[in-house]
């Protein structure tokens, strides 16, 4: 179970980033299209296997929570983001160039992703009759 | 229930988010202490009535779940949010912030929304079952 939830958090997690950085013009507050998919991923794989199991499973894993999960943190990212204006700025409203916009891949990115992996691992190691397949 | 559950996630996010403000000197993504608040209680909330249960209960409450996701939500928007390091000049620092406040937009109420529906979603779920 767990690669099929964590691939399944992971196909998951790509096509919400490829939608939401389509429909808001934003590569997430890190300014790299990379690190958003990899946060939104591990949160939906977090939600995959701690959040009660409801909805449809497919090839035993249920993916409603996963999506939810998935999206609810990609807006959460989004909403924190800058984001490309859909019309052309004047010079004078554009004071902020592309890499101020950036949020530094700090200490607190690899905390959180440390977190998030734990989180997830230490579900399998709770549940041991789940499995790691 | 659903009283109590809001209750405990909105004092534990108060606690968490207090503390991370005073700790790396951060009011949230958006540069306001209330919205930081507001959005890892909400958050906390949803996501902690959602896991399934485990950890101690208090008066009914599962807070441990509520208190994790209170924890991970805040952690997240701390590592979302532009700082500057504690060496920068004052006036760099204020040009920084005025520059990265992200906007009240249509996505960050997407998003209050979306937690609100998430959370009272639950009670409705549990009734039914």
């Amino acid at each position: 179970m767990f690669f099929a939830d964590f691939f399944a958090a992971l196909i998951i997690g790509s096509l919400i980033v490829f939608l939401i950085s389509l429909a808001f013009r934003t590569k997430g507050p890190w300014g790299s299209m990379l690190w958003f998919f990899i946060v939104v991923s591990l949160f939906a794989w977090v939600a995959g296997v701690w959040l009660r199991p409801y909805g449809p499973v497919w090839f035993g894993v249920g993916w409603i929570p996963i999506i939810f999960v998935g999206f609810l943190v990609a807006f959460l990212l989004t909403s924190v983001s800058p984001r490309q204006p859909r019309r052309p700025m004047s010079l004078k409203e554009e004071t902020i160039t592309a890499e101020e916009r950036k949020t530094a891949v700090d200490a607190f990115f690899w905390i959180l992703i440390i977190i998030l992996v734990l989180l997830a691992t230490s579900h399998y190691y709770w549940y041991p009759q789940i499995g790691w397949y | 229930m659903m009283i109590a559950d809001l209750l405990v996630a909105f004092a534990f996010s108060l606690l968490i988010v207090w503390i991370f403000s005073v700790v790396f000197k951060t009011k949230g993504p958006w540069n306001n202490f209330l919205w930081f608040f507001v959005v890892a209680a909400l958050f906390a909330w949803a996501c902690g009535v959602w896991m399934a249960p485990f950890g101690p209960r208090w008066y009914g409450v599962g807070w441990l779940p509520i208190l994790l996701m209170g924890f991970i939500a805040v952690l997240m928007m701390t590592a979302a949010t532009t700082r500057l390091p504690r060496g920068a000049v004052k006036h760099k620092r204020s040009a920084a912030e005025s520059e990265t406040k992200a906007a009240l937009g249509v996505v960050f109420w997407l998003l209050i929304i979306g937690l609100v529906i998430l959370g009272t979603t639950h009670y409705w779920n549990v009734r039914n079952n």
